[in-house]
């Protein structure tokens, strides 16, 4: 895993303090919480992209998520504050994977990691089809960006672009 | 995604339920899409109907101080799911080892006839008070064999992501 020195590079995308209601009985952040904290960062990611609000209604196209791989690396508890970092790893005409990577900033410590694949896709006809150039751009220079890093993701490997 | 092999709504009828549900308005976004958090809800449900089967229910936590900690999930969307419709969650254990616990939830669509999503898991038992994993007690272990015993004659193999092993 990177160092969080290393995850700190990355854009952050998401900030919080983790409230009580996302424990569980187990008295730790639930799962379904890491999914929510990295689908909040995700939007931004994608925002970023340039699949804003805005494009969404005027285009009626948007992303649909295909498979997603979450690590648990450590333990997130009430009132930590935290980060989530992404980076882009591969792109293709209709697709672009992407890992996330939650900071526990009170702690200092990686607490999970996260890979996610995307599709561009027809919202009427609720099908995927490739990314516009614009976004396809987009996609393309923050990928080159992140290929610039030191450091490399420690993909799954179960996940294909 | 199409390299895994999709079981049918046929071959998913031995499996256990754990949660069934019928689509209401509030789990849609603007887009008339399940949400995310619709999904996690709907297999967190199970999940813990699933603890409570095996003993691990709050009261076990309360009197043992022991519990399942995820390790590492693995999600996979393969239809949409629309207004109305009824989801069952349905199991299926694929693995138990000394200490850990790898399983698999299907999202099948009854109404259609599909299967929607998959959510496969890597957990293990792990001890309340100092936070680490432990062997899982054997009255614990019987019954997750009573759920994966049967499985083990089942003539499909199921769709997995092919990086956990209990």
């Amino acid at each position: 895993m990177p160092t969080i020195e290393e995850v700190q590079q990355l854009t952050r995308y998401w900030q919080q303090t983790i409230p009580s209601d996302y424990l569980d009985r187990m008295g730790h952040v639930n799962i379904q919480y890491y999914f929510r904290l990295y689908d909040t960062a995700a939007t931004h990611l994608f925002d970023a992209f340039g699949m804003t609000e805005t494009y969404v209604d005027e285009h009626q196209n948007g992303a649909f998520a295909l498979e997603q791989h979450i690590r648990y690396l450590a333990e997130i508890h009430e009132g930590d504050r935290v980060s989530i970092y992404m980076r882009v790893i591969a792109q293709s005409p209709k697709r672009v994977h992407f890992a996330g990577f939650i900071v526990n900033d009170t702690h200092q410590r990686l607490a999970s990691m996260f890979e996610s694949l995307g599709t561009h896709a027809d919202l009427v006809a609720r099908r995927t089809t490739p990314f516009p150039p614009a976004l396809a751009e987009n996609i393309r220079s923050m990928l080159a960006a992140d290929s610039q890093l030191a450091w490399d993701v420690p993909l799954s490997g179960s996940i294909h672009a | 995604m199409s390299r895994k092999t999709i079981p049918t709504a046929a071959q998913l009828q031995t499996l256990p339920i754990f949660q069934r549900d019928t689509i209401t308005e509030d789990q849609l976004d603007a887009l008339g899409h399940l949400t995310f958090g619709a999904y996690q809800a709907l297999f967190g449900v199970a999940w813990w109907a699933f603890n409570d089967a095996v003993g691990l229910g709050e009261a076990y936590a309360q009197a043992h101080h022991g519990g399942i900690f995820a390790l590492e999930s693995h999600m996979t969307f393969l239809a949409e799911v629309n207004l109305g419709e009824t989801v069952s969650i349905r199991l299926r254990v694929l693995g138990i080892g000394r200490k850990k616990l790898h399983h698999i939830f299907f999202m099948l669509n009854e109404t259609t006839g599909r299967v929607a999503s998959l959510s496969e898991g890597l957990g293990a038992f792990a001890n309340l008070q100092t936070r680490r994993l432990a062997p899982w007690p054997d009255d614990i272990t019987a019954n997750l064999n009573a759920l994966y015993l049967p499985t083990t004659t089942l003539d499909w193999e199921a769709p997995v992501c092919g990086l956990f092993a209990a």
